[in-house]
């Protein structure tokens, strides 16, 4: 039964896939679809890093933090010494890292509610500092002008992620279906399973030998990582960050309203999520009610939540496993 | 190397525990020998569970310490005495409820032990355990859907996975009929047979008189009798802070 289900889930997969990669080809003019897809696998990339953490059963309300660290750490350091942006990314990673450090310090007591409210609050120092720091960020004034990446060259065949738009939607396309695949090997590694004992009763999964805090500080480390990473490579990409822009509750909350939609015990949940999600808002409510279309997100949590409390992706598995 | 020399299974010296101002354990010391089975009795919030909590890690002492075969394993943390060979039973079953049997068994079986000492088939091992407990039947169901005492002898079988030499039963026989206390008590013999050092908590004395080699008596967080179990149950200390409790409350 397991292997009928991975197998319809392996088809389900490639299908869509398949379709990801050639349906551009078939578009006259696919800039709008380029330009949505690109920022549904960017947020896609987000609910896959966000949910790294949340797998240990904590809800955080703050990856803001890393995210508008990371986009900073990157884009100062590329405009202070030129470094190149495919180097600097990961420096935004590591600043995003940092503060998951000391978030593992800080908050390694508190669980539920209170945690998230802990992650919610401390979103506001990096971006107080920042807004105010004048001198080397730019304060609420924000950095214009982020170089973007470079093109790359492979003999004759060129990337111009800077400039074209086909070039950013494959490439994120690939970033998300690399951080998926890391998302679903954490899941099915050894320390997985110790996330997922940790999720379900912690002081049980300690007694039975598992290293509780490793488990936690890890997943989190590797998320604030990731996410960071993502601030980063949005930077580079979008060319203008300001504290506003990437410490908001739009950057925290989005990435938890796709992966709790999709589902997040499934490896495949926060992709569903942001494949389904974001197009839909962008494409059809944005025409629609071009104000207030963000409220879709409101309304699908709600829903998810009274309704299908496992998400979507745990639904479909249910209904797959049927036929 | 530690058959040569004699070491006790488990010591405590001096262990005391507060809770808000209250003091949970006072000064508690006792001595548990190799294959030993002792129970530790004593009315409701004697402080019983906390002891099993300070042994295994989950809680620290104020003062005191505590050694397992030689070893001051006061301040380590719980997976690492899980690992030295401590295992412990909740009261109320703490089973991963969206995890099959099977799966929760294999946790402790993954990891119970450091690397060198794992498994090299894991799953055999955690069958054979839920067979030993007798649930054989229910492999593949998840946690939570299991019965209360079915959750309990899950509880068994999982921190049997975890190949302790000392383990510490908290009330396993709490609300089990007679013949599923008759199959208890043959289990932890058999567990005794098997090399291992039992410590029970046993609130209704089920299991106690049948199984132990001594009893130790806890009335609000100090020892007030340790011997044979004849002795102590006659003890008028016993009677007083037990039995009277139990009366009072109308039992």
């Amino acid at each position: 039964m397991v292997s009928k289900t991975t197998t319809h889930a392996a088809v389900l997969f490639s299908i869509i896939l398949l379709f990801l990669v050639l349906w551009p080809a078939v578009l006259n003019d696919a800039s709008i679809y380029y330009r949505v897809m690109t920022m549904a696998f960017f947020y896609g990339a987000l609910a896959f890093t966000w949910n790294l953490h949340a797998l240990t059963g904590s809800i955080s309300l703050g990856h803001a933090a890393f995210f508008g660290l990371g986009a900073y750490g990157s884009a100062l350091l590329n405009y202070y010494t030129q470094t190149s942006p495919y180097v600097t990314i990961l420096f935004g990673g590591a600043t995003g890292a940092l503060y998951g450090f000391f978030w593992n310090i800080t908050f390694d007591k508190l669980r539920g509610a209170r945690l998230a409210l802990a992650t919610l609050a401390s979103v506001e120092i990096p971006k107080v500092i920042i807004d105010n720091w004048d001198s080397f960020t730019f304060g609420s004034m924000g950095l214009v002008g982020i170089n973007t990446f470079p093109a790359l060259r492979f003999g004759s065949f060129v990337v111009a992620p800077g400039e074209s738009l086909r070039a950013q939607y494959y490439l994120l396309l690939s970033f998300m279906l690399l951080i998926g695949l890391l998302h679903w090997q954490v899941i099915r590694s050894r320390w997985g399973w110790a996330i997922r004992a940790v999720r379900e009763d912690e002081t049980a999964a300690s007694m039975l030998g598992v290293n509780t805090t490793g488990a936690r500080w890890w997943a989190l480390l590797l998320s604030a990582f990731l996410t960071g990473l993502c601030g980063a490579i949005y930077a580079h990409l979008i060319g203008l960050i300001e504290p506003s822009l990437v410490f908001s509750l739009h950057i925290s909350a989005l990435p938890l309203v796709l992966t709790i939609f999709g589902g997040r015990y499934q490896y495949y949940g926060p992709l569903l999520g942001s494949l389904i999600l974001y197009p839909l808002d962008q494409l059809l409510l944005h025409s629609l009610i071009p104000v207030g279309h963000a409220i879709i997100y409101g309304l699908v949590i709600i829903f998810t939540l009274l309704f299908l409390p496992q998400g979507i992706g745990a639904w479909l598995q249910q209904r797959i496993r049927a036929v | 190397m530690a058959a040569a020399t004699h070491k006790s299974c488990l010591e405590l010296h001096h262990i005391s525990v507060q809770f808000e101002r209250q003091s949970a354990l006072r000064d508690v010391s006792l001595v548990v020998e190799e294959q030993e089975i002792v129970s530790v009795i004593g009315p409701n919030g004697a402080g019983k569970t906390t002891l099993f909590n300070v042994i295994c890690g989950q809680l620290k002492p104020a003062e005191g310490s505590v050694y397992f075969k030689g070893c001051d394993i006061t301040l380590w943390p719980a997976h690492r005495i899980c690992h030295a060979g401590v295992a412990r039973t909740f009261q109320i079953a703490r089973p991963f409820p969206e995890m099959s049997v099977l799966e929760n068994v294999l946790i402790g079986v993954w990891f119970g032990k450091k690397k060198q000492q794992r498994s090299l088939f894991p799953a055999e091992e955690a069958k054979e355990l839920i067979h030993l407990v007798g649930l054989s039947h229910k492999s593949h169901s998840a946690a939570k859907h299991l019965t209360l005492s079915e959750q309990r002898r899950l509880e068994v079988a999982r921190a049997l996975a975890t190949k302790p030499r000392l383990l510490l039963l908290d009330e396993i026989a709490a609300g089990l009929s007679p013949q599923a206390i008759k199959e208890a008590v043959e289990l932890v013999k058999t567990l005794r047979k098997r090399g291992l050092t039992v410590m029970l908590i046993d609130h209704f004395l089920a299991l106690t008189s049948k199984v132990s080699d001594r009893l130790i008596a806890l009335d609000q967080g100090e020892i007030i009798v340790e011997g044979n179990p004849g002795e102590v149950l006659q003890s008028a200390e016993v009677v007083a802070a037990y039995l009277g409790e139990r009366q009072q409350k109308g039992f």
